[in-house]
């Protein structure tokens, strides 16, 4: 499907390609700040004010203060569960309660849909939903941070749309086959709409990567399984918590200006690399060849 | 999703809350002769015989310094279990979210370090509300807590509810020196150059400014947090008056709404539209300070003596060899004019006191241990760690070691006194004005503490006062709108969106809110603390 | 073809209320009973994690004391209500997180949708993967940090600040204009969020039938109406969806990135409900009186969300039921 090029056009992608650059150099810019503030000299750093372009000094003993620190790699491996098992079990339940949802000759799909939705915006505050949790059973357990949130709403509101926008006669064609609703699910569905799949994959994902919240509430003791996170703001929380009690005499160790940023790059940068790999799904056209209409 | 926001708003505000006081007096040997119910079952001598072991809950910030992730495992806490015979189980919180998820599950530990002073309807709501116990009962099982309180009234005052009660185990200032911390200071190696002496008054202040202005070129000559302007009463006390609350004659008085505070905020804001004042001072905060500081774009401002003069003559050693501080004393409108207001902190503090909860078993040991910080062997573990290891004493003087002032490992002197000792952290001991000596170990250190305290600031400091349930009800609203109201007009007059003449309105709209209502109820809780 | 196939379902609902409910469940039940077996895990989660939780509301009308639970603390009744809207702030509170959220929906909401089509105008595979990976970078930065870089901005000295200043005449920081706050507040969001936000769109894109495009160049349509007639009709479902959802929280403007930009001199612009709430729970620890702040914003948020859905059914024939 060549399509030949106008002179407009032309101008156009040369335009749109300038454009873009302008925004990868806006967007690229906070990270390789960090990076390169996390090379810096410390006293450097703390007199400087502004953008980096370059380090000022150079220094990589902030990464060898965070490699000290054991609680950073046994936060990773609790990360990495949760992020498998949650992803997993987000995945699963989101399609299902998403293909149930997307279901328009199915009567209670329309009560069903605003239960949920109010969901989003109603709420009893923290502590009943501790004890909910607690009654459960999971206080103290990684599955607290992943069993009560296993379906996050908006994405689940955004896999019934993409499940809504397949066309009817695909699953209209496999019912009169006589296939069952778990089968049009796992075969139909969600094979065909995998760039949403891979978006909610990512969604889910990052958001177990950043998590820190639950863990704080419902981890409360156990410290061994802290995720990453956690641990991290912890770590930042010393300066911070110094700066906002400023009548304070004691000399509360001041962990460096550096070692922040390395920080960041080390609990940063593993999770930006799942994107290239989910983007292999967002193929156009998946849809060409398996309707018929 | 975003409904979070709020969730984490109310976790936030128990960041800042923590601590308490307690203590004991004259109405010990009453209690003592009815104390019938809790019979001794340990002696008055450590180490105890005990099987049990006791559960403690206590915030462990600086866990990725001192390398270890319990207090069990520091040296420190080590000894003191050695020496208590005492075993106790510690469980670290990252934050107060958790500590309000634990209130909240209703299993407490026994020993809690949390802040019930703070607790809305004070400690004894707390009590009420069965988290905490009272202690009065059991104050024998703590002879040396008793012992400090009874030979330092003042401080006894401040650790009891106003009906008496004694909920906690405090962290107490032992010293005066130790109250004082923060205040004025300005670049010596600037003074020098211009021939200028450190300056004393307000007029002398405009002048100095002025010279760094002109004559150094710098953008910014005086830099600060608004934060610690209103703290430390630094300029404000020349005319009379300090941000918040204060004692004035026996009165309560609200600094914002007193005729002084016109005259300082008029100074303030002719200062920041000659350009002496940073142009940024709003959006100022402790990291731009510190550049300011560190990269000579400032000369004079407001800071601690560790975090502030410590850090950046530290910082600058290698980088500028002629960098030195130099504190002012809280500067007066006339010359020799003695200065009412200063920072100040109250002996007893809320941060650091230790509380024994309803769930606890064996209340007796509780105490014992808790008191065995407040005994003389207690009192140099806790403040110097274990003699011959961390300290040595010389000529009577407790000397810390290499390991603390030169540690092998590279460790700063507050990382590795960390692990030895707790006196540069808050926790239920007395804190002893020896370490601070050795902290502040620059000369420019030791001259600001004693600049910085000579005035009258512990004379209009407010008392730790304690409101009733009700008292807090009827302050709710009004505290917050008046919180708001007057740090933006503070700021709106200085920056001058808010003109000087608009005065008038500014202090109708302070009463509109119930500035009264809400001093009013100060005072009645004054007269209470009074009268404890 | 869309417009078509709801047109018939909606003339089959109609047909199907003139049975009786009974009937049509039991007619339902028969031909769709997996799904009922299958919303059971569904509805369970959601009645005890969501609802479940949410009767502790309740405590928005009581002074909540652990002692004594939720449901056995002392009733106040509206308390805590009174105590928010009496406040002398209230109404600015109101109209400032109006003012933020409604400008950030109107030029935060159509950024990433602008980016995808970008993006997705971009031949080459390779360029496009590198723009929309970097473009999400922001988004895991830090709030910290990114606040700390906004404010270096826009300082005097700052890029953005500089340049201001000498087009205005003004000699300090932005932040110290309270006219400046949203535009800096709205400006960054995109910033942060806007290659994040595209992702959902792209996918939306990929779903896009092929087919329409080749029968839309045989009439002769360029890219741009190729997009206006086939890209935009394609992905507005997604478009429509994620408005109504963002038009639920209108007064969920958080706290987190306002209270590492603002200071004192703007509050009068700057300062929102969940900023005043947190500056209060400095001061005081008052469980009750947030959840009251939180059911209040509720309320609103389904105000908001009824009503765009009820317009957008009307409007577009596209809703969330």
């Amino acid at each position: 499907m060549k399509i030949k090029r106008s002179k407009g056009e032309t101008v156009f992608s040369i335009v749109n390609c300038i454009f873009l650059t302008c925004i990868m150099v806006v967007c690229l810019y906070p990270i390789w700040h960090v990076l390169m503030a996390s090379v810096s000299d410390n006293v450097e750093m703390m007199r400087y004010q502004g953008i980096l372009i370059w380090p000022k000094g150079f220094d990589l003993s902030a990464y060898g203060v965070v490699k000290q620190n054991p609680a950073i790699l046994r936060g990773y491996l609790n990360t990495l569960f949760v992020l498998t098992v949650g992803s997993t079990l987000n995945i699963i339940m989101t399609s299902i309660a998403a293909y149930i949802l997307s279901r328009r000759d199915f009567i209670l799909s329309k009560p069903l849909m605003i239960m949920i939705v109010i969901t989003m915006y109603f709420g009893g505050g923290l502590v009943p939903f501790y004890f909910t949790v607690k009654d459960a059973g999971l206080d103290g357990s990684l599955w607290a941070i992943i069993i009560p949130r296993v379906i996050n709403t908006f994405y689940l509101i955004i896999l019934r749309t993409a499940f809504m926008s397949l066309p009817d006669s695909l699953e209209e064609a496999a019912r009169v086959d006589g296939a069952s609703h778990i089968g049009i699910l796992f075969k139909i569905v969600i094979p065909l709409s995998m760039p949403t799949i891979a978006v909610l994959i990512l969604y889910y994902g990052v958001g177990h990567w950043n998590s820190w919240f639950d863990a704080m509430i419902f981890l409360r003791t156990e410290r061994e399984r802290y995720p990453l996170q956690l641990v991290l703001r912890e770590i930042l929380l010393q300066n911070t918590m110094a700066d906002s009690t400023v009548i304070n005499s004691d000399n509360r160790p001041d962990i460096g200006e550096t070692v922040k940023y390395a920080l960041i790059i080390v609990s940063t940068v593993p999770i930006l690399c799942i994107y290239p790999f989910l983007q292999k799904y967002f193929v156009k056209g998946v849809l060409v060849g398996s309707v018929k209409e | 999703m975003k409904r979070k926001s709020f969730i984490a708003a109310i976790a936030a505000m128990s960041m800042f809350t923590t601590g308490i006081l307690s203590g004991c007096g004259e109405k010990k040997d009453e209690v003592k002769t009815s104390a019938s119910p809790t019979d001794a079952k340990y002696g008055d001598t450590y180490p105890i015989e005990s099987s049990t072991t006791l559960t403690y809950w206590v915030e462990f910030p600086n866990q990725s310094t001192a390398g270890v992730t319990n207090f069990a495992d520091l040296p420190f806490y080590k000894a003191v279990k050695e020496k208590t015979g005492i075993d106790v189980k510690f469980t670290h919180p990252s934050s107060g979210e958790q500590n309000n998820m634990m209130l909240a599950s209703g299993e407490y530990p026994d020993i809690m370090e949390i802040d019930f002073y703070n607790y809305p309807g004070g400690p004894s709501k707390a009590i009420e509300e069965e988290y905490i116990i009272p202690l009065n009962d059991y104050l024998q099982f703590a002879p040396n807590f008793c012992k400090y309180l009874e030979e330092h009234p003042d401080v006894d005052k401040m650790c009891k509810t106003d009906d008496g009660i004694y909920y906690s185990f405090p962290f107490i200032r032992g010293d005066k020196s130790l109250i004082v911390f923060c205040g004025l200071m300005l670049r010596q190696d600037w003074l020098d150059e211009l021939n200028l002496e450190v300056p004393t008054t307000i007029d002398e202040w405009h002048t100095v400014l002025t010279a760094f202005k002109e004559q150094k070129g710098v953008a910014a000559p005086l830099s600060f947090l608004t934060s610690s302007l209103k703290s430390s009463a630094a300029f404000s006390g020349a005319y009379g008056v300090r941000s918040g609350l204060y004692i004035d004659n026996g009165k309560v008085k609200y600094g914002e709404a007193e005729p002084g505070y016109k005259e300082f905020i008029k100074t303030m804001h002719q200062w920041y539209e000659e350009g002496l004042i940073d142009k940024n001072v709003a959006t100022l905060d402790s990291k731009i300070l510190d550049s300011n500081v560190l990269d000579g774009k400032t000369g004079a401002m407001i800071g601690n003596v560790g975090g502030g003069i410590g850090k950046w003559t530290s910082a600058m050693k290698s980088v500028d060899p002629n960098f030195k501080l130099v504190a002012a004393p809280y500067p007066s409108l006339k010359k020799g004019e003695r200065v009412r207001f200063g920072q100040f902190d109250n002996m007893v503090q809320a941060a650091g006191s230790a509380s024994i909860s309803s769930s606890c078993k064996d209340v007796e040991l509780a105490m014992r241990y808790l008191d065995y910080a407040y005994s003389e062997e207690g009192h140099m573990l806790f403040n110097f760690g274990e003699e011959g290891v961390s300290y040595n004493m010389i000529d009577g003087y407790p000397t810390y070691t290499d390991i603390i002032t030169n540690n092998p490992d590279g460790k700063s002197f507050t990382d590795a006194l960390y692990i030895y000792a707790r006196p540069n952290g808050n926790g239920p001991f007395v804190q002893d004005p020896r370490y601070m000596e050795q902290s502040a170990s620059l000369p420019e250190q030791k001259k600001a503490l004693e600049v910085w305290s000579d005035n009258d600031a512990d004379k209009t400091q407010l008392p730790r006062l304690l409101l009733t349930t009700e008292e807090s009800d009827r302050i709710a609203r009004i505290k917050s709108d008046l919180d708001t109201y007057t740090s933006e007009s503070f700021m709106s007059f200085i920056l001058g969106t808010m003109s000087i003449d608009d005065y008038d309105e500014y202090l109708n709209q302070l009463k509109s809110i119930g500035v009264d209502e809400y001093v009013q109820v100060y005072q009645e809780a004054y007269e209470r603390y009074k009268t404890r | 073809m869309k417009t078509n196939r709801l047109k018939a379902s909606a003339q089959r609902a109609d047909a199907l209320t003139k049975t009786t409910l009974r009937k049509r469940l039991k007619k339902d039940f028969s031909r769709n009973y997996e799904l009922y077996f299958l919303a059971i895990p569904i509805v369970l989660y959601y009645l005890y994690f969501c609802y479940k939780p949410m009767l502790g509301a309740y405590m928005a009308f009581t002074d909540y004391s652990p002692k004594d639970g939720i449901f056995g603390s002392t009733f106040v009744g509206l308390k805590h209500f009174k105590q928010f809207f009496g406040s002398i702030y209230f109404k600015r509170l109101l109209s400032n997180t109006l003012i933020i959220s409604g400008t950030s929906i109107v030029f935060g909401f159509p950024a990433p949708i602008i980016l995808a089509l970008i993006i997705n105008e971009v031949r080459n595979k390779y360029f496009c993967k590198t723009v929309q990976t970097i473009s999400y970078l922001p988004h895991f930065i830090s709030m910290v940090v990114i606040c700390s870089m906004i404010k270096t901005f826009v300082s005097d000295t700052g890029v953005v600040g500089s340049l201001v200043n000498s087009i205005t005449g003004g000699d300090s920081s932005l932040l110290n204009n309270p006219k400046y706050f949203v535009p800096i507040y709205v400006i960054s969001e995109i910033w942060q969020e806007m290659g994040w936000g595209s992702i959902v769109y792209f996918s939306a894109l990929m779903g896009i039938d092929q087919q329409l495009y080749e029968a839309a160049a045989i009439d002769g349509a360029g890219r741009w109406k190729q997009t206006l007639h086939v890209t935009l009709p394609g992905i507005m479902p997604t478009i429509v969806v994620m408005l109504i959802l963002r038009l639920g929280s209108i007064l969920g403007v958080g706290y987190e990135k306002i209270i590492l930009l603002y200071n004192e001199a703007i509050y009068s612009t700057a300062d929102v409900i969940s900023t005043f709430v947190y500056r209060k729970g400095l001061l005081e620890f008052n469980y009750s009186y947030s959840v009251a702040v939180g059911l209040f914003n509720s309320v609103v948020s389904m105000i908001f969300l009824f009503g765009s859905n009820w317009l957008s059914k009307r409007v577009q024939d596209t809703a969330l039921w």
